[in-house]
Formats: C-alpha cells, structure tokens, sequence
C-alpha cells in the first residue's frame, strides 16, 4: 500500500471514529437537552391546568376542562394526558394513538390550600426527540463527510507537494542509480527546510558518496579483470591440464590442455564432480579438498579418457581458500606421462632383451656344439641294427628333443640377432597369403574364420623367411587364443601402405590379453600355454626379427573388442 | 409549553369574543341570529355557520352569530328585539312569548328517534338508587334554571315523586346538561337530568339511567315579531325546505329536518313551568 493511500486510509479511519465518538456525545447531550425540555414543557402544561382542574372541579365543569385537555392532546408532541383525582377518579383524560419511542411521562399535582386535589399525567412521544436525534446524527455525517471530503481535497494538494512528488522524485533518482547513472541528484528547494527536503540532501550526499566508492570500484574491477585475464591468459597457455572444484568438489574451470588430454569440452565437466568424470582414482590420489593436509607434487596416477584411453598422469594440487582462510575449493594440474612412462617401460625392456640377448647368444653358442654332438650320435646309433627296439625308440625320442633343443638355440639366436638375416625383394602379401594359407586349416577345424584384405602394398627387402616367422607366431597365437577361449571367433589380416611403411594388423576377436601381463607378452620364456605346449619364445622372436628389419611391433587388446597386433616395416630399400 | 399558552389563549379570546358580539355594532341592514350557550362558542359557530349563511343567501341579508352568555340573557335580548332570529329550547321560548309576546315560531328541529325531545334521570354507575324517591336527602345537579330539560322537567318529575328541593340534601345549577352528566359521572352529585341526546353522548361514562325516558317539547327557530313578513317568510319556508345535508349534519347528524311548529305544543311546557314556578 502507498504511503498516499496509507495517510488516507488512517485519515479516513480517523474520521470516521471522531464522527461516531462525536455523535455519540452530542446525541446524548442533545438527548439530555430535548428530555429536559419536554420535562419542563410538562410541568409548565400542568402548572397551567392545575388552575383549571381546580376551578372546574369548584363549579362541577368538567366539560371545560376536558375540552382543554382534548385541545391539549392536540399537540403532536403529547401522546396523552390525564386528570386523575386523589380518590382515584379520572376527570379528564384524552390520547392519541401511541407513537413510536419510548413515552416520557410528566406527573405534576394539583393543589389547593396545601391539601392535593390529585394529579396530572402529562405523556409526551419521544418520537419527536428520536426524530431530531436522528436529524442531528445525519447533519453530523454530511457535515464531517464535506468537510472531511474538503479536508481530503487540500490535503491531497499539501500531500501531493510535499509528501508524493518528493518520494517520487527520491524514486526516480534511485532507479537512475540502479542504472548507473551516479550523476542524478535529487532537487532541494532552497525555501523548505522538512523531512523530505532533509532526506533529498542526505540522499544527495549518500550519492556524492556512493558514486566516489563507485569510481573507486570501478578501478579496482579494471585492475582485478586485468589480473583475470593475465591468469587466463597462463592457465589457457599451459601445456598441463588444470581444472578448479568448487567446495562441493565440482568442476568451476577447466583449460584447454585438460579438454585435449581428457578429451572432454570444458561443457561437458562444468558442474560435474571429477570423479564422475575421470572414472579412477584420480580424485582420491591427487585431488586437493580429497587429500586435505596432504602435499600433492607431481603424483603419479591414472584417468580414462572420453574415448576410454586410460592415461598416466602426473598430479599436483593445492586447495584454494578465501581471506578468511577457509577452504573454497581445490585446483588441479595435471600432465599425460603415458608416452613418457611407455617410453621408460621400452627402454627398460630393451635393455633387459639386449642383455637377455647377450645371454642367450652365449649360452647358444655354448649349447649348440653338445647338441649337435647328441643329435649326431644318436642318429649314429639309431643306424646300428643291433639296438633293441625299447632302445631305438628312447634314441628316437633323444634325437627329437635334441632338434627341439636345437630349435630353441636358434630362436635365441635370432632372438639375439645373432642370426644373420637374408633380405631380398619381398611381397608382404604373397607372405601373407601363404601363411594365412598354411593356418587356415588348423583355423577352420576350430571353427575360426581367417579373413585376408590387402591392399596393394610395396615389395620390401626383408628376409622372407623371418618374416613368415612374424607373421605366422602373431597368426597362431591369435588362432589359439580363440580356441583355449572356447567361444570360437574370426581373424582379420590386413596390409596396408603408410607412407613409405608396410603395416600389417592381425586383429581377433577373442577373449584379449589380461591388463597384468600385457607388459610381458614380448619377454622370452614367458607363456600363458601349457608346459609344453609352448616355448615362451614366440613374441620375443618376433620382437627381434621386426627390430632387425628397423620396425616396429605394437598391439592393443581389450577382453571384451579382442587383440589387435600392428607391424610396420620399413622399405629397407630407401636404407641401403 | 408555548402551544398550550396558545391554545388556551385562543380558547379564551374565543370565548370572551363571543360573549362580546352581542354587543359589537351591527352593520346597515344586518339581522341577529342568537343561539342559548348550549356548547363552546367555537362549537356553535361551526355548527350553525352553514345554516346562517344559507338563510343570509335565502333572505338577501347579512346575518351576525350572537351567543348569549346564559337563557335569561338570552330571553331578554330576543324579547327586547335585539336579537332577530334565535334558536331556543322550549323554556326560554314560552318565557319570551309568554312575558314578551313578540316571537313568532318558524320552525322546529325534527331528530332522529326524537331523542332531542326526550330526556331522562340519570345517576352513576354503581349508585344503589333505583328510582326517583330514592333521591330524598340525595344531592342533585340541574343544568341552568331556565332549561326544560336539566330544570324545569326533572325538578317536575322529582315533585311528582315527592322529593323537593328541601328534601335533597343538596343540589345546584351547572348551566350546561354536559356539565350535569360529567358532574354525575364523577360522583359530584348523586343524581342529575338531562336531555337524552345528551345522554346518548356521555353513555359510555360510567352513568345510569334511573328514570325516563320522558317526551319534552321541541327546540324551535323563532323570528322577532317585528321583523318584516318578507323576511320571516323567506327564513321560514327556507327551514322548512332545508334537505342539504351539510347544513343539517353540521348541526347534528341526527337532524333528520326542519318541520312546522305551533304554540299549542308547548301546553304542557307551559303547564310544567307554571307548576314550578308557582312553588
């Protein structure tokens, strides 16, 4: 409600209660006049008829003084009259039909010598009171409605300039505020010295005031979006991922080194808890608000990226808080060391196998000439018939675990590159055909699908045979992995030309490789098939072979998409 | 307090005014019409006011109202000719014709039921007298001494049944038969009587009849003597030819008309006041 109808409402109120409480005392006072009045009109009545109620009763005219009586009645304000004498005789009486209100009756007696001759009853009709009451009251109303109406008038003119055209002008100028026009003052009549004048030069000041705390908001805000963009600038520019969480552990800022490692737009995290986006233990290993008093400097662990990648990375946080040094969030760095540690694994690897190598060669060598002499020997004896047949077959089985010993050593010469490579012009995919060829048998007896596509590849100077050796292991591992999952399932071999590489990809469908020998799969000796059934030496001799041709060997597997293995080998031509 | 100053005034001034016209200068050619005070002046004034100015039409000449103050007033103003015309009762006129022989009968009144030519005995309500013998040593009101029917008659009637003025214990004369009745009723006096139209108008006070009705002579319109034929006739055939309504019921509602009168019936009015009289 305005302030303008407020005023009138509790003018109007106040109006209307003076009215009632000044009715009611003049009603009551008026009330008091008009019964005194007709009290005195009775006895003056009576005083009067008493003279003739004496002589009429002395001369026995009861005639004139009932024709006094009846002319008396006459009076609208009388409703009746009576003459009633001391014994009880009702000389003379006379009435009008009652009228409405209350009758006041006046007794006054009638004497003579000191002794009562009787009384009259004079009844008046307060009906005429009631009436000039009823006047008064609705004089009363009209008269304090105009006035009060006029009152409304002249103070709807004072109200208005002093009261509502200030007030509106204090809400222009506020509302120019709000805007931010600090210029606008409100206008202060130099001739008025009220409230509101009081107010318009206290609200002025407040202004004067308001608008140098702005101008100096205003350059602190300059200098302050200056430092924000500087950090912008920095954190956009780092070549390390950062993001900032909020108290609740919600992402309020991600750069764009995070969106390019993890892979998610800056939308896409805003808002989110990092664990529900990183899916690892990132957040309970190097998040600031999870390891609250703890130093985080470059912790090493893990995130899934959008497209499933799972990435090392190294992580350092620090918890934000506000001037009152309560926490308000956390801010993370973060950087992908997954090239960085594979690279180490390699180096790490190479190193073992170049000294596994070493070992190997030695040992071969070592182990080549007895061999040799066991083999020759028993194929010696198994020639002399006097050898029984008990005898000839453990020869047989000596001469056979020899060859395979032999072929052991030979593995670890070619594993150590102690074998020496015989390059010449080849066709990957003629490679390819025949070995897929000579498998596809064992293949199908299992149920297994092989699929070839190749493109039309370059010839390569490899050696032929060590390359089948690749390609065949990779093939039958892939072949056999399918048959010991029991599932059944395909095999695809492709060649494709990559700029002045050849790669073939042998991909499968099988059950993968398990995450915690995946770093093993290329080290000698080391098999997931039965004793027997394998010698631990296929991948590593592939390894070797590929190395020697100066490609590359790399695979991916997942248990649920399969193994996929990639080779690219080198045109040794551009290497001669 | 100031209406009923003024009421009273106004009673008085009429009333006094009215005594005073008998004596107010008469204008050229103006006759008199004198009433005996049978009720308030301003009463009469109202009820005779349409008949006079009828018969002032009829005759071609103004009338003037003239109120006595009482009968013997009355009497002797129409017997000494200052009063023309004049409405009576059956005393005072065989006392103006008897004494003063100049009045000539014009008409009578004629009422319903006759009760204006009957009166009656009455007592108040609850008296245990029964019958007129019952008064001795009672009191008595008449009306004024020279009425028939408040007088002459009921102080007759009471010498017939043996009760004379001495044998009342007391008695006076209240001038009026409504005074009579209302004097009655509030047990002033014992006895007191009046004429049965009267009668009639107070029955429901608390009054009883104890004797009568009984028939008297009629109240009559008479003319001075010396007033010219002319007129007496125009006055007379104008009465007896009255049937407006207006004029009679202002009167009275029970004046059924106006009927020729002789001398010969008031004999025994006559006989009645020289009874009393000789006593």
């Amino acid at each position: 409600m305005s302030i303008k109808r407020d005023f009138y409402k509790r003018l109007s109120l106040m109006m209307v209660v003076s009215v009632l409480v000044v009715s009611v005392l003049v009603v009551k006072k008026e009330r008091d006049i008009l019964i005194e009045d007709m009290q005195n009109r009775g006895e003056s009545i009576a005083r009067l008829l008493s003279t003739v109620v004496m002589e009429s009763v002395l001369t026995y005219d009861y005639v004139t003084l009932e024709r006094y009586v009846h002319q008396i009645v006459q009076d609208r304000s009388i409703n009746s009259l009576k003459i009633v004498r001391t014994d009880g005789e009702v000389l003379a009486e006379a009435a009008k039909d009652a009228k409405k209100g209350e009758p006041f009756v006046v007794s006054y007696p009638v004497e003579m010598g000191g002794e009562t001759l009787g009384n009259i009853h004079v009844s008046f009709s307060t009906e005429r009171v009631n009436a000039v009451l009823q006047r008064i009251i609705i004089s009363a109303i009209v008269f304090i409605l105009v006035i009060h109406g006029i009152a409304l008038v002249i103070n709807n003119l004072f109200f208005k300039k002093l009261v509502i055209q200030p007030v509106r002008m204090l809400i222009e100028v506020t509302k120019e505020f709000k805007k931010g026009n600090l210029k606008n003052r409100v206008n202060t009549p130099k001739n008025t010295n009220n409230e509101f004048n009081q107010l318009a030069l206290a609200f002025n000041d407040m202004a004067i005031a308001l608008e140098g705390s702005f101008e100096d908001l205003r350059e602190k805000q300059k200098e302050i979006n200056t430092e924000k963009t500087k950090i912008e600038t920095i954190v956009r520019s780092l070549a390390d991922g950062l993001f900032v969480t909020n108290g609740d552990g919600l992402i309020v800022s991600f750069n764009g080194a995070a969106e390019f490692i993890s892979g998610y737009g800056r939308d896409e995290v805003v808002g989110k808890d990092c664990e529900e986006i990183f899916r690892s233990r990132f957040c309970d290993d190097a998040c600031a608000l999870h390891n609250e008093g703890r130093i985080i400097r470059n912790k090493e662990t893990e995130i899934i990226t959008k497209d499933g990648r799972r990435l090392i990375v190294s992580v350092s946080s620090a918890l934000l808080r506000d001037s009152d040094s309560r926490i308000v969030g956390g801010v993370q760095t973060f950087r992908d060391v997954t090239a960085e540690k594979q690279r180490q694994e390699m180096l790490c690897h190479a190193e073992k196998l170049a000294a596994v190598g070493q070992m190997s060669a030695g040992i071969a060598h070592e182990i080549n000439n007895p061999l040799g002499n066991i083999l020759g020997f028993a194929d010696l004896l198994l020639k002399d018939a006097g050898i029984t047949d008990d005898q000839r077959k453990k020869l047989k089985i000596i001469a056979e675990q020899a060859d395979k010993a032999g072929e052991i050593v030979k593995g670890l010469l070619g594993f150590s590159g102690q074998r020496e490579a015989k390059l010449e012009m080849a066709s990957i995919n003629s490679i390819i055909e025949n070995v897929a060829k000579l498998l596809s048998t064992q293949a199908e007896n299992n149920g297994i699908k092989v699929a070839v596509q190749l493109e039309d590849v370059p010839y390569i100077k490899a050696d032929r045979r060590q390359i089948e050796q690749v390609i065949f292991n990779i093939l039958l591992n892939a072949i056999q992995s399918i048959e010991a999952s029991g599932r059944g399932g395909d095999v695809w071999v492709f060649s494709r030309k990559s700029d002045s590489d050849v790669e073939i990809e042998i991909r499968d469908n099988g059950p993968g490789i398990p995450e915690n020998i995946k770093h093993r799969i290329f080290d000698p000796f080391f098999t997931t098939k039965p004793v027997g059934k394998g010698t631990g030496l296929g991948l590593s001799v592939c390894l070797g072979i590929v190395k020697e041709h100066n490609g590359a060997i790399e695979f991916t597997s997942d248990s649920e998409k399969g193994t996929a293995f990639m080779v690219r080998l080198s045109n040794l031509r551009n290497h001669d | 307090m100031s209406h009923i100053k003024f009421i009273v005034s106004i009673g008085l001034f009429v009333m006094l005014s009215s005594q005073l016209q008998m004596f107010s200068p008469l204008k050229p050619g103006q006759l008199t019409f004198g009433i005996y005070p049978y009720d308030s002046p301003s009463k009469i004034h109202k009820d005779f006011g349409p008949l006079i100015k009828r018969l002032s039409e009829e005759a071609g000449i103004p009338f003037k109202i003239v109120i006595v103050p009482n009968y013997m007033s009355f009497i002797k103003s129409i017997g000494e000719g200052r009063i023309d015309i004049g409405f009576m009762g059956p005393s005072p006129y065989v006392k103006v014709k008897d004494k003063y022989g100049g009045v000539e009968l014009a008409a009578r009144l004629l009422f319903r039921d006759n009760k204006n030519d009957m009166m009656v005995i009455i007592s108040y309500t609850g008296s245990k007298i029964k019958a007129l013998g019952d008064l001795r040593g009672k009191t008595f009101a008449f009306g004024d001494f020279q009425s028939y029917g408040s007088h002459f008659y009921p102080r007759y009637l009471l010498n017939k049944a043996g009760v004379k003025l001495k044998d009342l214990r007391a008695y006076d004369y209240l001038s009026s038969h409504s005074r009579v009745v209302l004097a009655v009723s509030h047990r002033d006096f014992d006895a007191g009587g009046v004429r049965m139209d009267i009668y009639e108008k107070y029955k429901n006070r608390p009054i009883q009849v104890i004797a009568g009705p009984f028939t008297i002579p009629p109240h009559v319109i008479v003319c001075r003597q010396g007033l010219s034929e002319d007129i007496k006739k125009k006055i007379k055939e104008t009465l007896l030819k009255m049937t407006d309504r207006d004029i009679l019921d202002s009167i009275d509602p029970d004046l059924m008309k106006f009927t020729s009168v002789k001398d010969k019936d008031f004999i025994d009015a006559r006989r009645v006041l020289n009874y009393i009289e000789d006593r």
